[in-house]
């Protein structure tokens, strides 16, 4: 039987313009297809996977966000209490990318303060019509104090990484103090991994032992 | 519209409107279980897309709705600025007792009063009923409302140890008791009274407010007419509540005293699924659980068709084809035959969504109003489940966590004695994964079996354990005589504690014919054994 247990579960964010590919970050992360033409989100659309990290296993609860404008009042709203965000740009639209700090001043704001936030950009299997330069993003992510990667839904290049980086950084901020994971809205919970169902046979075996010592 | 019928044609039959096909919906039916299609108990509308959590409380909430208040009161008592709600509630109390004197003459004015009254006042409407109550009686009852109103709010004031006069508050309540006669002096005197207080240039209790208040003030008390209006106060009122929402109200909201209010919201049982959709910190803890369930699409689905219906009630301008192609994402997703993630609507529905999408001028914003609501009143069923859930109750824990650590935090003393080292009752790591382990700490007849690591590697925290956590296998008793634990006294009807945890961990088959069977087993051995022994020794 498998058991799952995870230390951690954290509150994730996609967000960014629309058509930068968010959707597909998140599918080609939990393991999806790309898919050539996707549809506009609509809504939130949820993810999650189990991850590794440092030898703590940790869920990623992963809200996809709609990035068209006129659903922007909407999604704002669940931006509260995130631990982390990728933010996405198309590294073959200037205005995807010049919209980055309309999008990072939201998530500062509305999500926790401490969120910390990847700047992504995607797309980067189509060199030949690029916008964005590497450089430049770098820059920008270093005056904002993010961190960078370009990534590619459709090759699946960095995909995991972005992911993974960012849970490393709010895993290392909980480790140093930085991060309360029991403060209410940190976007942390304590391992919830295992469902009800999972983990009901394990109780005799693992009270006995501890019973033993006590009475 | 030639977009919709494309996309329909994408499906296997390339008949947008298709008969039954029971092979293709294997996948649905999986899902029906799930959906409640019976709307039987229509629930109003407007009440199910009204964007409301209790978990959210606004300051208007508070004050108006006199929800949480106490906790409010507490707070603004804490940080030393309580003048400004005990002005502002006086106020709102003189409105009150005004409007309700203003319905003296008729007899159902109970009905008001117990309405307007709607905090912890006493009200005896029952006794205003009788037909032969005068307005005098009638008046001295409401000042005892005011009364007992107001010496709740003392209550609070004395609590805290802050500069609050108690003998100011004493002069105004009596003010208004020794003048149940005149019912318009009175109340104009209560109106000079709360003026003099807050008010007036010389105030014991300045509030610092521009002339133009004060003057707007006197002119509504000093009416040409005699007559005070209910809203007398109002532009000072409302001036006060502006400052406290602007100055006060974003610490309370991250104060311990919002989350202890959240608390008894959370734990008073009145939880619905509007309270936790608009609260984002609840949401993330019922997402998990729904996707424990395996029914996160129907959050999903219930979130997507807000956006739509919010697109389209903002007062955006929509173009008739943007709003159509998103209904057709919404129908593909989840209504279509092969749809991505099947939500197992009955096909009267899908049938129907699909002529409300094809109407010309794009679809209405009520176009999903009614899976909608299927969904929304399933789901309504989960939170019934997900508040005796383990997430939930961790949720809670961790609600009462971060009010304790905010509160030591705050009142942590120099010393660093060891003492205060707080050993953590919830031990996570040990009980990760376990749910149903953790759950058994509620119980509290047994004492908590866990095993908390801290206590193992801190050596110190042993000597500061409780005494009478169950480590005993006895005790002496007045007489001086040792009570075994195993075998109590045998008068005494319920089970030793030793005894409920020993049947805690031994599988409980006791059913009596057992019970009775294991006793004469045991009679026979102990027989054949005292045989043995006691028998007189055969050949000597």
């Amino acid at each position: 039987m498998l058991i799952l247990v995870t230390e951690y579960l954290f509150k994730f964010l996609v967000i960014g313009s629309a058509g930068t590919g968010k959707s597909s970050l998140l599918n080609n992360f939990i393991g999806n297809k790309f898919k050539e033409d996707r549809c506009h989100t609509i809504g939130v659309e949820f993810g999650s996977k189990i991850v590794n990290i440092g030898g703590k296993s940790t869920k990623l609860q992963i809200w996809d966000t709609a990035g068209q404008e006129r659903f922007r009042s909407v999604t704002r709203s669940y931006y509260r209490g995130a631990a982390g965000a990728l933010l996405v740009y198309d590294i073959t639209s200037r205005d995807s990318f010049n919209t980055l700090s309309n999008w990072l001043r939201d998530a500062r704001t509305l999500a926790s303060p401490n969120i910390i936030i990847l700047l992504v950009g995607n797309k980067k299997d189509m060199e030949e019509s690029r916008e964005v330069t590497f450089t430049e993003a770098s820059q920008f992510a270093q005056e904002n104090e993010l961190m960078f990667l370009e990534t590619s839904a459709k090759t699946g290049e960095n995909v995991e990484e972005a992911f993974l980086k960012c849970s490393k950084t709010i895993l290392a901020k909980i480790e140093t103090g930085e991060l309360d994971p029991e403060r209410i809205g940190s976007g942390i919970q304590y391992g919830t991994g295992t469902s009800k169902r999972l983990s009901a046979p394990k109780k005799p075996a693992r009270m006995t032992p501890e019973c033993a010592c006590r009475v | 519209m030639i977009k919709f019928w494309k996309s329909a044609d994408k499906g296997k039959s390339g008949c947008p409107v298709r008969p039954p096909e029971p092979s293709t919906s294997s996948n649905k039916i999986n899902n029906k279980t799930l959906l409640d299609t019976q709307l039987d108990d229509v629930e109003d509308e407007v009440h199910i897309f009204e964007k409301k959590s209790k978990l959210c409380l606004s300051l208007h909430d508070i004050l108006i709705e006199k929800k949480s208040i106490k906790y409010f009161i507490q707070f603004m008592e804490s940080i030393d600025k309580y003048l400004p709600v005990k002005c502002w509630l006086e106020m709102e109390n003189f409105k009150k007792l005004l409007l309700n004197t203003n319905y003296t003459d008729k007899f159902d004015s109970h009905v008001k009063i117990s309405r307007t009254k709607s905090y912890d006042f006493q009200c005896k409407c029952d006794e205003m009923v009788e037909k032969n109550i005068t307005q005098k009686n009638m008046l001295r009852d409401k000042i005892g409302n005011k009364l007992s109103g107001t010496s709740d709010l003392r209550k609070f004031n004395s609590s805290s140890s802050s500069c609050m006069n108690l003998t100011e508050t004493n002069t105004i309540l009596d003010s208004c008791s020794e003048c149940g006669v005149n019912n318009k002096s009175n109340i104009t005197e209560i109106a000079i009274d709360i003026f003099k207080k807050y008010v007036a240039q010389e105030a014991p209790f300045t509030l610092d407010l521009p002339d133009s208040y004060r003057k707007s003030v006197i002119s509504n008390i000093c009416h040409p007419e005699g007559v005070i209006k209910e809203d007398c106060f109002k532009p000072v009122q409302d001036i006060i509540f502006n400052e406290i929402e602007n100055n006060y109200f974003k610490d309370f909201i991250s104060s311990p005293f919002y989350i202890k209010a959240q608390i008894d919201i959370l734990t008073n049982g009145s939880l619905n699924l509007k309270d936790i959709l608009y609260n984002d910190t609840l949401l993330f803890y019922y997402t998990e659980f729904l996707e424990q369930e395996s029914c996160r699409h129907l959050l999903e689905f219930l979130m997507a068709v807000m956006h739509f219906r919010d697109n389209l009630t903002d007062g955006n301008p929509c173009q008739p084809d943007q709003v159509q192609a998103d209904a057709i994402i919404l129908y593909d997703k989840y209504f279509s035959l092969q749809a991505t993630s099947p939500i197992g609507f009955p096909q009267y529905i899908r049938l129907k969504i699909e002529s409300d999408i094809c109407i010309e001028d794009g679809p209405h914003h009520t176009c999903f109003d009614l899976p909608y609501r299927i969904v929304f009143k399933t789901l309504s069923r989960y939170v019934k489940t997900f508040l005796d859930s383990e997430l939930y109750y961790k949720y809670l824990s961790e609600m009462i966590h971060s009010v304790d650590q905010i509160w030591s935090s705050n009142n942590r003393s120099q010393s660093d004695c060891s003492s205060e080292f707080s050993i953590s009752t919830q031990n996570t790591l040990l009980a990760m994964g376990d749910p149903v382990f953790r759950k058994k700490k509620r119980n509290h007849s047994v004492p908590d079996m866990t095993i908390d690591s801290n206590q193992l590697y801190n050596a110190d925290a042993l000597w500061q354990r409780k005494k009478n956590d169950g480590l005993t296998l006895g005790r002496v008793n007045s007489l001086g005589r040792f009570e075994s634990k195993f075998e109590p006294d045998p008068d005494k009807k319920d089970k030793s504690v030793l005894k409920k945890m020993v049947s805690r961990f031994v599988p409980s088959v006791t059913s009596k014919v057992e019970e009775e069977m294991a006793w004469q087993i045991a009679h026979m051995i102990v027989k054949d054994v005292t045989d043995l022994t006691m028998a007189p020794p055969e050949n000597e």
